[in-house]
């Protein structure tokens, strides 16, 4: 097919979508009306129920915490296949970074030290306080996960390497994700199903407020952090130390 | 009356960066208009109010995905040296 021809069949097709694209938007409800009664009835019960302020958390870790499971597994699962790809092969030794980074500018390790701190700072409360304002594990986990990437920014690659060996990485991965299945199991000699929240309430609007969410919110945030800052470090080491083996294989 | 404008105009911003990320020619520039098009994506979230959603896409796809593909954009462009 000539180019013009290529032009003209995806013109076509992307009209044809944008009608029934337009026809879908036209059969939706209203912004904000649920037509579902669920919803309804989560919004009513929640706080008073479970004594948590933000909703979103609670259906995730309270109401259907067995599926939060599933997705923590699976970023442990993404990051044990970026490990295996890019573990040590028998052509590759381990050099020194070499200096083929520039110095780096001041005002660079300023922004990224100053940047860095809040976003670690920011990254920490929005962990602890996933129950009470928009938060939670995942997204305070990543949080952290981008002031250390300032950090490396700021300092290079020898300081990171330094302050999160691998092993400390790869224990912190696994023990986060372990201890929500184990805060999950610790249910059930209390006579309870599987996650169930078994932990007394505090009073709401407190951080220790909704019983078992902010140990596992704790428990998921230390292990995203850890698995993000382990890709980035499997990658920066890839990227900046990894050698091929040089003279006779 | 001001959050449907808002809502329309953080679209169209979405629907702008995400045909600049096509138009770039060249992986670099594509990665930081990447990153801007992710920051997009945030506010559209926000504005819908879902923002456990938009603190996720935030750093996900505006600080560690440019992150990763332009180390290993460096690692390729050193091999091939």
């Amino acid at each position: 097919m000539t180019a013009p021809a290529r032009r003209w069949a995806f013109l076509a097709g992307g009209a044809v979508l944008l009608g029934l694209l337009g026809w879908a938007m036209t059969g939706l409800p209203g912004f904000g009306a649920a037509p579902a009664p669920v919803g309804q009835a989560i919004a009513r019960a929640g706080v008073p129920e479970r004594g948590a302020t933000d909703i979103v958390t609670i259906v995730n870790l309270d109401y259907r915490g067995f599926d939060t499971i599933g997705e923590e597994l699976i970023l442990f699962t993404a990051v044990a296949a970026v490990v295996v790809l890019l573990r040590r092969e028998r052509t590759e030794v381990e050099g020194e970074p070499e200096d083929i980074e520039p110095a780096r500018d001041e005002a660079v390790v300023v922004a990224g030290a100053a940047i860095g701190a809040l976003a670690l700072l920011f990254g920490f409360y929005l962990v602890t306080h996933g129950q009470l304002t928009p938060g939670g594990g995942f997204q305070g986990g990543a949080s952290i996960a981008s002031g250390l990437v300032l950090v490396y920014l700021a300092a290079g690659y020898r300081p990171l390497a330094r302050l999160l060996p691998e092993w400390l990485l790869e224990a912190a991965e696994g023990s986060g994700a372990g201890t929500f299945i184990a805060i999950g199991l610790a249910s059930l000699p209390a006579g309870a199903a599987f996650l169930q929240d078994v932990l007394p309430r505090g009073e709401v609007g407190s951080v220790d407020s909704a019983g078992t969410v902010t140990p596992i919110y704790v428990a998921i945030g230390v292990a995203v952090a850890a698995g993000f800052a382990l890709i980035l470090l499997e990658i920066l080491t890839q990227e900046e130390v990894i050698r091929p083996r040089r003279g006779r294989r | 009356m001001i959050l449907p404008v808002l809502q329309a105009a953080v679209l169209v911003l979405v629907a702008a960066s995400g045909t600049a990320v096509v138009l770039l020619r060249d992986p670099v520039r594509q990665v930081i208009a990447l990153g801007f098009f992710g920051l997009q994506l945030a506010a559209v979230c926000f504005v819908l109010q879902a923002p456990d959603v938009a603190l996720s896409a935030i750093t996900v796809s505006a600080v560690l995905l440019p992150l990763m593909i332009v180390a290993v954009l460096a690692r390729m462009r050193e091999d091939s040296r």
